[in-house]
């Protein structure tokens, strides 16, 4: 029985000893998968005939290295939304050798930037724009599981490149100027600004929305930019810039909890904000926005311009007060009917 | 002529003990000189001809006693050679430097300045303590007017019965230049790479437990996500099976009708979803490309760890085969916008 314990014991002990020694270490819980890629985008002048290089980094955020792939594919504008869309280049097409990355695959170091020199070769024979999209993809093995759903990552640079061709036309129409209602409560007033471009290159216009009382803009109330960060339109297609008006009193704000947005069925909650501090800025009444969008054709600046009218109507707090107004109104009443009985009844 | 002689020896003796006796009693008084310590003049601006606040910190000595404060800025006499404000508001103690510390002064302090002598000289005080430390801050922009050239210059303080000198600098450059760069970047994160479906049905739509992509850039465009599948949708290697994923460019319901009809779809339930992915109320999504990556989610505006929630719905039918393998590659793609 005391043998018996005593090999118990040290079984235990053993056990123990075992599982300290093969204890895996501990790390924080990192992501499966995060990667910064610097820069966002390049928008390059590249003369057909020539070459330009251009350094892309990438850092791996992950505790543990990672191997890296890089892969050239394009990217275009999909459908009339203004969305965008990937696509890798046909083997083969002659364009992959028109791109040289310093190197197509790597380690990846953790916290460590990494330098890739892109160098772009552009033949004699190119025209007007191209569009690539600089993939850079962590090659993690990947197992497939029952009733699972393999999830990879990547990050992608966007390259837009102009070859400055005599053959290039440069024009953008403003398809429409809008709000996304014809009457608001209370600030914010959405403005839905749908530009295409009509040209055969890629084009970034710009300009302001002013906005007034007076149908002649005599005194702007406010100024809006629109485009200020100078995003691009690519060719045959549209982009919708959406430019919200907030100075106002009261006015809607998103909702939010620890800073991330407030969502009920995909849509963000809003709630209503009354700062005192901006009682000047209360609005009601019918207003005018008007459009003033700027680009340039290659030869000079061309300005659209686009006029429309909203209207901004606190209903819910005019039918308030007039319930109190009415109510004071039925008080009056009140005191003065029973001061007028009573006189009447001292006469009598 | 001894009685002379006597005389003349007495007035000799008498103009002695005269002239020791007033030595005597005109000896000037003899004071021990006590000092104030950890004594410091500070101004907030250095630079030569610049103006500035300026505090004075000292500990009394153990005799301390008396209600005098001035302080001299010897050689300070006007314009280029440093100035001394005439008006000097006092505020006690000396919040502009946390390295200098001490109680109220006593009474009410006033000061005011001497431009031509460069003395300050403080009012109002009672008694300063002995073995205290004090600290007062004359608060003006322009208390005082450096010199134009840059040197030292010596302070001497009075506190009641203490005194002091220390010295300060006027220097030519007082700042210096922080330059920095922010690189513009993009950071796409993944808590997971699977994604889990669990047993599917042909009597009710199966969503998946969901995997939330997080996006970060400091893009003023915003920034895009892109999906793309490689096989097409759920498939099933040993059956030879695909449950098939529903067509690109609109958004699908998956309930209601759909169920008992084999459909997969990716939906994405956050508020950046594109119109034809997003996941309203979770029976919604869309469909996904072998070979073109469709744009699921995007904002016009920089992103600080913006939440992107993706699940997978898939629906059945009563004769999809049986098999337990079932399963897809999602390829997720994220950028800075263009």
């Amino acid at each position: 029985m005391t043998r018996r314990t005593g090999v118990l014991g040290l079984l235990i002990v053993g056990s123990l000893v075992v599982s300290l020694a093969v204890s895996g270490r501990a790390w924080a819980a990192a992501p499966a998968f995060s990667i910064t890629t610097s820069p966002i985008s390049l928008d390059l002048n590249i003369k057909p005939g020539t070459n330009t290089s251009a350094t892309v980094q990438l850092m791996n955020n992950n505790p543990t290295p990672v191997a890296v792939a890089v892969q050239l594919d394009t990217f275009s504008a999909n459908g009339s939304n203004g969305q965008a869309a990937l696509q890798a280049l046909p083997i083969g097409s002659p364009i992959l050798g028109w791109v040289h990355f310093s190197q197509t695959s790597f380690a990846a170091q953790p916290g460590v930037w990494t330098a890739i020199k892109v160098t772009f070769n552009i033949p004699k024979s190119a025209s007007l724009g191209y569009y690539f999209a600089l993939l850079f993809k962590p090659v993690i093995p990947t197992i497939s599981t029952p009733h699972t759903t393999i999830l990879k990552g990547s990050n992608a640079v966007l390259v837009l490149i102009d070859t400055r061709s005599a053959n290039e036309q440069r024009l953008v129409q403003v398809a429409s100027f809008g709000t996304t209602k014809g009457l608001y409560e209370y600030l914010p007033v959405t403005f839905n600004v749908t530009i295409r471009n009509s040209g055969n290159i890629f084009l970034a216009p710009a300009g302001d929305i002013f906005i007034s009382k007076s149908s002649n803009f005599t005194k702007p109330i406010n100024t809006l930019n629109v485009n200020a960060a100078g995003g691009n339109i690519l060719p045959d297609s549209v982009r919708i810039f959406q430019i919200n008006w907030t100075n106002g009193f009261p006015v809607y704000q998103p909702k939010t909890i620890a800073g991330q947005p407030v969502t009920k069925n995909g849509v963000i909650v809003q709630q209503l904000h009354w700062d005192f501090t901006q009682l000047a800025n209360f609005r009601i009444g019918k207003y005018y926005a008007h459009l003033a969008l700027v680009y340039n054709n290659g030869t000079q600046d061309i300005p659209i311009d686009s006029v429309i009218s909203f209207w901004v109507i606190p209903w819910k707090l005019l039918i308030g007060l007039l319930i109190i107004v009415l109510l004071v109104l039925f008080g009056l009443f009140a005191v003065g009917r029973t001061i007028y009985k009573s006189i009447e009844r001292i006469r009598r | 002529m001894n009685k002379l002689r006597t005389i003349q020896k007495s007035y000799i003796w008498l103009l002695l003990a005269l002239v020791v006796f007033s030595n005597f009693a005109f000896m000037a008084k003899v004071f021990a000189t006590t000092y104030t310590t950890q004594t410091q003049v500070t101004e907030t601006n250095m630079l030569t001809g610049g103006n500035s606040e300026v505090a004075l910190s000292f500990k009394t000595s153990a005799s301390g006693g008396g209600t005098a404060l001035t302080l001299t800025f010897n050689g300070w006499t006007g314009s280029s050679a440093g100035v001394v404000n005439a008006t000097q508001p006092v505020t006690n103690g000396c919040a502009l430097f946390s390295s200098m510390a001490g109680a109220n002064l006593p009474g009410t302090p006033a000061a005011t300045g001497n431009a031509a002598t460069g003395v300050i000289t403080f009012t109002g005080l009672t008694a300063l303590s002995a073995s205290t430390a004090y600290c007062v801050t004359l608060t003006s922009a322009s208390a005082l007017t450096n010199p134009t050239s840059a040197g030292v210059s010596t302070v001497s303080i009075v506190a009641g019965n203490d005194n002091s000198t220390v010295a300060i600098d006027s220097i030519s450059n007082d700042s210096y230049t922080v330059s920095a760069t922010v690189n513009p970047t993009f950071t796409l994160s993944l808590p997971s790479t699977t994604d889990a479906l669990n047993t599917l049905s042909s009597a009710a739509l199966v969503t998946s437990t969901g995997v939330t992509a997080t996006v970060s850039t400091n893009a003023n465009t915003g920034w895009f996500l892109w999906a793309e599948d490689s096989q097409a949708g759920l498939h099933s290697a040993t059956e030879s099976k695909t449950i098939n994923t529903v067509s690109t460019g609109s958004n699908h319901t998956m309930n209601g009708g759909a169920i008992g009809t084999e459909a997969y779809a990716l939906g994405v339930t956050s508020a950046n979803a594109t119109t034809n992915y997003a996941d309203a109320g979770g029976i919604t999504g869309g469909g996904l490309s072998t070979s073109t990556f469709n744009e699921i989610a995007t904002n016009a505006s920089p992103a600080n760890s913006v939440a992107v929630n993706l699940k997978e719905l898939a629906d059945i039918s009563a004769i999809t085969p049986a098999a337990s393998d079932y399963s897809d590659i999602i390829t997720i793609v994220g950028a800075g916008s263009f």
